[in-house]
């Protein structure tokens, strides 16, 4: 309890320190903002209908990339886990692409895909895929192998056995994948709105900057940080849960 | 006998040609198509363009300096943010208060890529090399701070008990158990980090340069031309496997026998 409050105050001296550092004469209002000011946009864009909007057309991108990012995943992941063949051939095209820097790629997937939802579904999918492709596939490697043998002399097959085997062997890997491909997939969408977009939350944020508006930079990025942040904590609470819940035979 | 082993080692040279005869096929695929008119070639470019671009660059040494800027923005931004990585999760260790203090800070740090913050460096450090090592130092300092500092709450207790049984004080204590300890810890952040770095110092580029190979790609993008958004995009990812397979990969496995504790 201490230390919330702790943290409050400290959250709080930041906040003033630069609310005030302007008024005493060090740094420039117009590269700094101030928080007031940032905070009055932020509600007048909520009051104005304009942040729902925006959030709306970000948060179906990342949804729509992190579902079909996150689908490929696991059907290549499954594949590579579970077929030795399959593996040699695409594993190492995997790690490849996995050390790229995707997110750069925006421009060639604008080029492709236009300035609308699909180019930045794309990118959201393609940096999703790799997160939830190595969770799969490294749940099911790093698996015991005593424990697939013992299923298979028993009888397992097909799906029973990766139902009640190879799944909860895995769970861990891939809760881990998807709770770093969330936050992921939503920065992917903003990046892409960046480079060529005409709504979201990117666009906000790079229009701001066209304008040299500091203000609304600050605004737009602040939104997104506290979405992603929650996320991130909403989805480590839920991680822990079904860690235990199913846990390992 | 003799049959069967020939097949054996036939399907093993297969097994190990396969990730190159994948790439080729879809390379051919992709030429195909642009050939004989599934694809337009303004918007896909073809393999065969980029593959004239990519030499022309290298041939006439435009490229050079893009990769030169690049690089030396990732190597400032990377050595200072590892650096200061390394003081603060050492600092957040030593003093566990002050790591409570901040951990909500570190958390919305850590949430995004750091490249999403690249409109805001590029508004308050301008469009020149300093905005980018900026960035790239956030993005690195952000991953080192993490996994040092879990990688130091990790020591084995007792170890640092042993350590302190037979009279070591808080500077031995650092100087023989922790830093041996998070070397391994700090070239594999180095390692993770790598590709982000590079990420945020192109994506920065992307949204305001004037050389780069970010700004290659940018203004590809600006002139619909394809084949530059390819061919800046083919350095980029080159360098970054370069780096990490040849470099990294081989100081992260070397790091593994180093790890006593």
């Amino acid at each position: 309890m201490r230390v919330v409050i702790e943290r409050v105050l400290v959250s709080v001296a930041l906040l003033a320190l630069w609310q005030g550092l302007p008024a005493v004469g060090l740094g420039d209002r117009f590269f700094i903002s101030s928080p007031v000011a940032v905070a009055s946009l932020i509600w007048d864009w909520i009051s104005s209908g304009e942040l729902i909007a925006n959030v709306w057309v970000t948060a179906r991108e990342a949804v729509f990339g992190l579902v079909i990012g996150s689908a490929l995943g696991a059907v290549f992941g499954l594949a590579c886990g579970l077929n030795d063949a399959i593996s040699r051939a695409l594993v190492p095209l995997m790690t490849v692409g996995n050390a790229l820097p995707r997110l750069a790629f925006a421009p060639l997937l604008i080029a492709w895909f236009g300035f609308g939802l699909s180019s930045k579904v794309v990118l959201a999918a393609s940096v999703v895929f790799f997160f939830i492709f190595f969770g799969v596939y490294s749940g099911i490697r790093s698996g015991s192998g005593l424990l697939v043998a013992n299923a298979r002399i028993l009888g397992g097959r097909g799906l029973a056995l990766l139902w009640h085997v190879h799944l909860p062997q895995a769970i861990g890997w891939i809760i881990a994948g998807l709770r770093l491909a969330v936050g992921y997939a939503f920065a992917a969408a903003v990046i892409g709105e960046y480079l060529g977009s005409d709504s979201g939350l990117g666009y906000l944020i790079e229009y701001g900057k066209e304008m040299l508006d500091m203000t609304q930079v600050f605004a737009g990025l602040a939104v997104v940080m506290v979405i992603v942040g929650c996320l991130d904590v909403i989805l480590r609470r839920v991680g822990t849960y079904a860690r235990r819940s199913t846990a390992v035979p | 006998m003799r049959r069967s082993g020939r097949m054996v080692r036939v399907r093993r040279i297969l097994g190990a040609a396969s990730p190159w005869l994948i790439v080729v096929m879809l390379l051919l695929a992709w030429q195909g198509a642009t050939d004989f008119g599934f694809a337009d070639p303004r918007y896909l470019s073809r393999p065969s363009t980029v593959a004239a671009l990519i030499w022309e660059w290298v041939r006439t040494g435009f490229i050079l300096r893009h990769v030169e800027v690049t690089v030396v923005e990732v190597l400032v931004g990377y050595s200072a943010g590892t650096v200061a990585g390394m003081l603060v999760a050492f600092g957040f260790f030593f003093f566990p208060r002050v790591a409570a203090l901040c951990d909500p800070m570190v958390v919305v740090l850590n949430a995004a890529p750091r490249a999403i913050l690249a409109p805001f460096a590029v508004l308050l450090f301008g469009i020149g090399v300093l905005s980018k090592m900026m960035l790239v130092l956030l993005a690195v300092f952000t991953i080192t701070l993490l996994n040092l500092y879990a990688g130091l709450k990790e020591v084995d207790r007792t170890i640092v008990d042993n350590a302190r049984v037979m009279g070591a004080g808080q500077r031995d204590l650092a100087r023989h158990v922790y830093i041996p300890a998070a070397l391994v810890w700090i070239v594999s952040a180095m390692r993770i980090s790598i590709g982000q770095a590079f990420t945020a110092a192109i994506v920065c580029e992307l949204l305001g340069a004037t050389e780069g190979l970010g700004w290659i790609v940018a203004a590809g993008q600006s002139a619909v031309k394809p084949d530059w958004i390819m061919a800046g995009l083919f350095f980029a990812a080159a360098i970054v496997v370069v780096v990490d397979f040849l470099v990294l990969a081989p100081l992260e496995r070397r790091g593994s026998h180093w790890r006593v504790f």
